[in-house]
């Protein structure tokens, strides 16, 4: 299923203190996206790299998104308190469940991509070409509304299993 | 019969289809009932099932806000013509996503607000909220309503099954019914026919028809049983009825028989009594009315010792008819053939009678003989006028004779509210109580027999009898050495009655002597003594002529010619007897209204009533009493 995103109606669903503060409202949208996808993974597999306690977003590079995700610390998530950590290079960062790539690290995108397969990590990025050279969720803008696309193939190889529902509202799913 | 309404297959009827309608309409409506709450329970569930699918497929566009996503999601429920309107409510209870079907318009149906996870009825419409979750989190609601308009139909379709069942039902069970009418009612119906016939026309030959081999069939039997039996027993009385009657029958010929023997028997002894009583009196009747002329002719011609010896024979021929009366007397008592003529008598006229009777026999004794007439006075007894003075000379005769050498006989009265008490009280020996016993039994003189006093023993026996006989009662008081007294009681008489023969009384044809008046009499009579004695009578009475005759003809012929002031005739005439002598002369204009006095020796009281009811005048029996004849012949003469 197409992902069909209104602005203007997701404005009106967010926190108003979102528009208090600083941080635009597609980085709020993306942000709350991301808490989203965490819910619609299976982690079963991998899940137990972290320490148990926490559910650990590593956000590797500077970006405009960065402020909006600081808000999803200590969220609740599958009963563990979500940790949000920004770090500069993928060498920095520790143990994690999710990576969200800045465009500012784009050069370490492989080696990024190789890591996370490894530890089962799931990445979501927001750049061209990010599924294509080996991302799992990559946000992009059709008709003035936020969507994403899905790189099934890529979530299988880091043992991540997506659920039908999220591959439905994708606008884009490789498979 | 019972009226056809309240017939037992009617009953039946209507017991049977009460019965069926009644469980089977509240077993439909029951079951309806049921029905709709299992249908409304399901139709629930169903949704409830529908709702949780579609609020887990609405999570992910919730979650990810696709409004269109989660329209798509919504419209689907197209499929489904029962649901009326879906809609998925945001977090915060706002709506993301609306459903109506295409036909039916607006959205007013969809509450703005979402609500916690409910279920509840609306206008028809069933409304269900749920919530959205994914991985336990709530992302919002969905609302689902159902039309449940399929109740009614449901409803609908029920009850005209229910109608249908019904009618089929009716229709089954009053065949059922009917059928069952044949097999209880009919042959009850019949029995009760039966019976009413057996009631109403006595008829008990007739037998209930038995159809099936069942209850009523035992009923049957044994009611045909009871028939039976009735109908045995029925004839047993009717045949001991007729044998009861057949007895009845010969036992009253038996008595009838028996009844004309003893009628005849008693005929005979009437019969012996009446000629014994005709044959003593006859050859008396000679001993006594010569005796009596004799003394009164030769008074002064005879020596004194032969008139003694005279007196003598008058006494005691006197003596034998009293004798002869009395015997017969008690023996028509005993009897019962004494005839009792009740009436009101005058007491004080008895008394008189009474006290004249006795006076001379009194005299003799030398015994005081004290009527107090101030107690007889105005007074009247319902009684036998021949009788009660009968009575009374028997017990005044009583009390002289037994009395002590110048004793005295007290007479008087005690008239009480309905009865009247006369007392005869003497001053005699009184008896002893031993003897007291004995004092009703005839021929039983208690020893006077050797006291030389005259008497028959019959006397108190008669009277008491007599007394009984006019409803009285005899009793008395005695005191031995002081005297004895004897009391009757009689009912009171009712009212005074002046006595047509007491005018007559005063006077008689010998006082009349010196107007120089004659009368003529009449006496017919064929035997020779009688006539003897009644012309020898008249003689000494000189303004009398008689006239004799020997022969009914003959004294029809002499009163013809001389039309008599009295006549007296004899009733056992030779050829014409003296009733048919009496007949002829009633025929005579000129004879008719002459006193007729009959003279017989027929003493017997029936023979005596017979005779006066043809018309005498009055009845003189034989042997003739001189002092009764002039009395009679007195009241006659003096009455012309």
């Amino acid at each position: 299923m197409r992902a069909a995103l209104v602005l203007c109606l997701a404005v009106a669903c967010l926190p108003e203190s979102a528009l208090a503060n600083d941080v635009s409202i597609e980085h709020k949208i993306k942000a709350a996206f991301t808490f989203n996808f965490i819910k619609y993974i299976d982690w079963a597999e991998k899940s137990s790299d972290p320490a148990d306690s926490e559910f650990v977003i590593s956000i590797i590079g500077d970006g405009p998104i960065n402020s909006a995700l600081a808000e999803l610390e200590n969220k609740e998530v599958f009963g563990k308190p979500l940790k949000v950590r920004f770090v500069p290079d993928l060498e920095s960062a520790g143990p994690s469940n999710v990576y969200f790539i800045n465009v500012s690290a784009q050069e370490e995108l492989d080696s990024i991509f190789q890591k996370a397969r490894q530890w089962g990590v799931l990445t979501v990025g927001e750049m061209d070409e990010f599924c294509e050279r080996g991302g799992i969720i990559n946000f992009v803008i059709l008709d003035d509304s936020i969507h994403f696309e899905i790189n099934q193939k890529e979530a299988q190889r880091a043992h991540l299993s997506i659920s039908y529902k999220l591959l439905n509202q994708a606008s884009r799913v490789i498979r | 019969m019972p009226s056809s309404d309240n017939s037992i297959g009617k009953r039946i009827n209507r017991a049977i289809l009460f019965t069926s309608q009644f469980v089977l309409i509240s077993t439909c409506i029951l079951f309806t009932v049921y029905e709709l709450a299992i249908f409304k329970n399901s139709l629930t569930r169903e949704l409830e099932g529908l709702a949780r699918i579609m609020a887990s497929n609405s999570s992910a566009p919730l979650a990810f806000r696709d409004e269109k996503g989660a329209e798509e999601l919504l419209a689907n429920l197209r499929v489904m013509p029962i649901i009326r309107g879906a809609r998925l409510y945001d977090k915060e209870g706002v709506p993301f996503a609306s459903y109506i079907p295409e036909q039916q318009g607006g959205l007013e149906i969809l509450p703005e607000v979402s609500r916690e996870a409910d279920d509840y009825f609306l206008d028809g419409h069933l409304y269900l909220f749920l919530p959205v979750m994914e991985n336990e989190e709530k992302l919002g609601s969905i609302l689902i309503v159902s039309d449940i308009s399929d109740i009614y139909v449901r409803i609908k379709y029920y009850g005209f099954i229910l109608v249908v069942v019904s009618i089929l039902a009716l229709f089954a069970t009053y065949r059922a019914s009917t059928h069952l009418k044949k097999f209880v009612a009919e042959p009850v119906q019949d029995l009760a026919g039966t019976m009413h016939k057996v009631t109403e026309e006595k008829d008990f030959s007739v037998r209930a028809e038995k159809k099936y081999e069942d209850e009523l069939g035992f009923l049957v039997d044994t009611f045909n049983q009871m028939l039976e039996k009735i109908e045995v027993t029925n004839k047993a009385l009717e045949e001991s009825r007729q044998s009861l009657e057949q007895r009845v029958h010969e036992r009253t010929r038996e008595l009838e028989k028996a009844r004309m023997t003893a009628e005849v028997a008693n005929q005979a002894k009437s019969e012996f009594l009446a000629r014994m009583s005709h044959e003593l009196r006859t050859p008396l009747n000679a001993v006594i009315g010569f005796g009596q002329l004799l003394e009164m002719n030769l008074k002064e011609k005879i020596d004194p010792k032969d008139q003694v010896g005279l007196s003598h024979i008058v006494n005691a021929g006197q003596h034998l008819l009293t004798l002869i009366n009395e015997i017969l007397d008690l023996s028509k008592v005993e009897s019962g053939y004494m005839a009792i003529s009740m009436e009101d008598v005058e007491l004080e006229d008895s008394m008189v009678e009474v006290s004249e009777l006795m006076v001379t026999m009194s005299h003799e004794k030398n015994i005081q003989l004290d009527f107090r007439h101030e107690t007889f006075r105005q007074v009247y007894v319902y009684c036998d006028k021949v009788r009660l003075r009968q009575a009374l000379l028997n017990l005044v005769s009583n009390g002289i004779k037994y009395n002590r050498p110048e004793g005295s006989v007290t007479i008087f009265a005690e008239s009480g509210e309905d009865s009247v008490v006369v007392h005869v009280e003497d001053t005699g020996q009184g008896i002893s109580e031993v003897r007291a016993q004995e004092l009703f039994e005839p021929f039983n003189r208690l020893g006077a027999e050797w006291t030389g006093i005259e008497g028959t023993g019959i006397g108190l026996a008669l009277t008491k009898k007599l007394v009984e006989l006019m409803e009285g009662e005899l009793f008395f008081k005695t005191r031995e050495g002081e005297g004895s007294r004897f009391s009757f009681r009689l009912k009171k008489g009712a009212s005074p009655r002046t006595l047509e023969a007491r005018s007559a009384e005063s006077g008689g044809f010998q006082e009349q002597q010196a107007d120089g008046k004659r009368f003529r009499v009449l006496y017919v009579e064929d035997n020779p003594i009688n006539l003897a004695l009644v012309e020898q009578y008249f003689m000494n009475v000189p303004n009398v002529t008689l006239s004799t005759a020997i022969a009914g003809e003959e004294g029809l012929e002499r009163a013809r010619l001389e039309t008599p002031d009295l006549i007296l005739l004899d009733i056992n005439l030779p050829g014409m007897d003296g009733r048919e002598v009496f007949r002829r002369l009633q025929e005579i204009e000129p004879l008719k209204n002459i006193p007729v006095v009959a003279v017989s020796a027929e003493a017997m009281e029936q023979d005596v009533q017979r005779t006066l009811d043809m018309g005498f005048s009055s009845y003189l029996t034989k042997p003739i009493d001189l002092d009764e004849f002039e009395k009679t012949v007195n009241r006659y003469l003096v009455s012309v």
